[in-house]
């Protein structure tokens, strides 16, 4: 008798075993297309004392090597797609694909200073001149007006990145500590986990991450070059300008002071907007500013030697710039010919007025002499904007390799922890058969019970 | 390896964009027929681009502006080249009279209209070119000479440039061919030509034939320096219109897209990007099969 009502709880245990697996195989179906989601595995066991088998555990089947090399390549892809991003924006102002750039400007200035070299005396063509060298200043200063505005936006992004990553942080920080008290109970943290891993590779994207996983279930996470959360207490990331006017990115731990930890970040969203705003904008920037100031500096010399109409010498041209910084920004003709035409000096005295082209011809010069250490206005710039052009390639070639690495690591992690529907297709079936087969068991026993039920019932 | 679902769509989202990137790429190349729009597509030859537009519109407003001082310089050319036919003029009557022929009344008609071929002569001097007065030197803003003939321009030397560094000289020379700066001042010898003839003064007649004759010869050297200096500007021209088209072709050959190759890329990236669609699609039918089965 002993042995016929064990067999019953026997089948009860397979029953609700094979039905354990079956729930934890749904579940798998269920996500196989949410991101982040690791695949469960049931862990079956026999029951001690031969009494049937046990659902013992639910295991998630995560690889900490794979998840790990997933966050290095996120990082390192949002650090490239922005760079990239953020320089074929600025390449487009330096260069619009349409024309209409400093060097074409530049072509049209020199081709108005030699009408004037022909006919020095004609209004028309003095006009012309004004009127080109004010649009080549406006270029020169809508050029860096347009590269500011684009650091300036980018200093905004940087901030919203930064946000982004507190509040990833705080969010991890309590998951966290519901999982280090979910820690024991089968089965209960996965989601919570599953959600961490998804909040960390966000923080990966952002800034790069590495983790390090506690005893107690948490995590501490790493990044931009120290802790940004351990436990459950997370670290503030902050972005501001320098005193250089370049992103100063600091990290406040709780209760501490913060700590500039500007140059360790060089992944992540951040680390790509800060190598394109800080590196190479700054850079084109400040060779804009050069030629600028070399540019207006060569003209004024040969200009303040000229005479204009009215014999009077001493003129710029370009308002003189005081100092390299900015150069381009503020350059603009300057106030004493501005409108004034008969004042550009071609003339190279008082008694050559107005027939004399001497200063003009030197003028229409400039364009093909070198005017400082980039030779050549036309060089000068071609080289400015070839070395923007580079860094823009580079981010690009480097932001679809990174994609395609993101997608080998994350392949990767998939193939260790992922859903694969055949697999869940076969173990349904498996546990599904083993379901029937304890169900046809348990008719079997039923039928054995009632068997001698009726037997005992008769006898009696 | 352990293949999962996300896996194949990873593999099928990479490869589709991959192949549309590279076709969207190759559109754009073939219908713009440039292969260097933005100094990404090719640094280095963006950089070159940029140099030889500059080159090609310097050297095309060296073109403009020596046709335009050069236009200038023919028109002081023929202007001379009248003025030696009113001198001839001028000389055939100044001969005419010179003999024992002529008395006082036909050699004051003679005055009269050697006084009216100066007025000529004089306007002549004063033609007014697209740039200014053509002999008034650098100041060529007012007429160069006063109605009795005095110069008042200056004989300043303009210059376009021609060539990198070549200077060539774009007016015509009004002191060299009509004041004594050349030898004769032209308008001298006619007055004293009209006085001697108003005088009925023969042997001072006979001495302007010579002086007549001097300013015809320096008026013609004027007219060739002219033409040879219009010259040297017409060719300069014509060289850089020569040059442009080899420059133009060197640009082209940087900036613009082979467009048989072009479009040989194009068609054989849609194959493989149809041919790609074509697996991906086979790929997640495998497995919906695999959940229908």
């Amino acid at each position: 008798m002993n042995s016929l009502t064990s067999m019953l709880s026997t089948l009860q245990s397979a029953l609700q075993a094979q039905q354990g697996a079956i729930n934890v195989t749904g579940q798998n179906v269920a996500n196989v297309n949410t991101p982040g989601y690791v695949k469960l595995n049931p862990i079956l066991e026999t029951q001690t004392g031969g009494n049937g088998v046990n659902l013992s555990d639910v295991q998630r089947q995560y690889n900490a090597f794979t998840f790990s090399q997933v966050l290095v390549q996120h990082g390192q892809l949002g650090a490239a797609n922005q760079r990239s991003t953020a320089l074929t924006q600025a390449q487009s102002i330096l260069a619009p694909q349409g024309g209409g750039d400093i060097s074409d400007e530049m072509n049209s200035f020199t081709a108005s200073l030699q009408t004037l070299e022909a006919n020095p005396s004609d209004p028309s063509a003095r006009s012309a001149v004004l009127a080109q060298a004010t649009a080549l200043a406006q270029s020169f200063s809508t050029t860096a007006t347009g590269l500011a505005q684009t650091q300036t936006s980018l200093l905004t992004q940087a901030q919203g990145v930064a946000t982004k990553v507190n509040q990833d942080l705080t969010q991890i920080a309590a998951l966290n500590s519901q999982i280090s008290q979910a820690q024991g109970s089968p089965s209960g943290a996965s989601d919570l986990l599953d959600q961490r891993d998804t909040l960390v590779t966000d923080v990966a994207d952002q800034t790069g991450a590495q983790v390090v996983p506690n005893s107690d279930g948490s995590i501490t996470l790493f990044a931009a070059g120290g802790v940004l959360l351990s436990g459950n207490t997370p670290s503030s990331m902050a972005v501001s300008l320098d005193s250089s006017g370049a992103l100063q990115i600091t990290v406040t731990q709780p209760g501490g002071s913060p700590t500039d930890v500007t140059s360790s970040v060089t992944d992540g969203a951040l680390g790509g907007i800060r190598e394109a705003r800080d590196t190479d904008i700054a850079q084109t920037a400040t060779q804009l500013d050069q030629l600028a100031y070399s540019f207006s500096n060569a003209v004024n010399t040969v200009q303040e030697s000229g005479y204009g109409l009215d014999g009077v010498s001493g003129r710029p041209l370009f308002t003189p710039p005081t100092q390299v910084a900015g150069a381009a920004m503020n350059m603009a003709v300057d106030p004493s010919v501005a409108g004034q035409p008969n004042n550009i000096g071609a003339a190279a005295s008082a008694s050559d007025v107005p027939g004399g082209n001497d200063i003009a011809v030197q003028l229409a010069q400039i364009g093909q002499q070198s005017i400082g250490s980039g030779g050549t206005p036309a060089q000068w710039f071609g080289s400015i904007a070839s070395q923007l052009g580079s860094a823009t390639a580079q981010a690009s070639t480097d932001a679809s390799t990174r994609s395609d690495m993101v997608t080998q690591a994350e392949n990767l992690n998939s193939s260790s922890s992922g859903v694969s529907l055949n697999e869940e297709m076969t173990n349904l079936s498996t546990f599904q058969q083993a379901f029937e087969a304890a169900t046809r068991v348990l008719q079997v026993a039923n039928q054995m019970l009632s068997d001698f039920m009726s037997t005992m019932s008769a006898a009696g | 390896m352990r293949i999962t679902d996300a896996m194949n769509i990873n593999t099928v989202l990479q490869t589709e964009s991959q192949s549309s990137q590279r076709l969207a790429q190759l559109e754009a190349t073939a219908s713009s027929g440039v292969r260097v729009s933005q100094p990404s597509d090719d640094p280095a030859a963006f950089a070159s681009i940029v140099q030889q537009t500059a080159q090609i519109a310097t050297v095309q407003g060296r073109s403009s502006a020596a046709t335009t001082a050069a236009g200038d310089l023919d028109l002081a050319g023929s202007t001379l080249d009248q003025a030696t036919t009113l001198l001839e003029q001028v000389r055939a009557i100044a001969v005419a009279q010179s003999s024992g022929t002529g008395d006082a009344s036909s050699r004051s008609n003679a005055a009269a209209q050697v006084d009216s071929l100066r007025q000529q002569l004089l306007a002549l001097a004063n033609t007014q070119g697209a740039s200014g007065y053509l002999f008034g030197g650098t100041a060529n803003g007012s007429p160069p000479f006063d109605s009795s003939g005095n110069f008042v321009g200056n004989s300043g030397v303009t210059h376009v440039e021609v060539a990198s560094g070549v200077l060539a000289v774009s007016n015509a020379n009004g002191a060299q061919a009509f004041t004594a700066a050349g030898g004769q001042d032209v308008f001298a010898a006619l007055q004293s030509l009209s006085t001697a003839l108003t005088n009925n003064d023969t042997s001072g007649i006979q001495a302007s034939i010579g002086t007549i004759d001097a300013s015809h010869d320096q008026v013609v050297a004027a007219e060739v320096d002219t033409g040879e200096l219009s010259d040297r500007l017409h060719s300069a021209s014509n060289a850089i219109t020569t040059a442009v088209t080899q420059m133009q072709t060197a640009l082209s050959s940087t900036s613009d897209a082979d467009i048989a190759q072009t479009v040989t890329n194009m068609q054989a990236t849609q194959t493989a990007y149809q041919a790609a669609l074509q697996v991906n699609k086979q790929i997640l039918s495998l497995a919906s099969s695999v959940v229908g089965s």
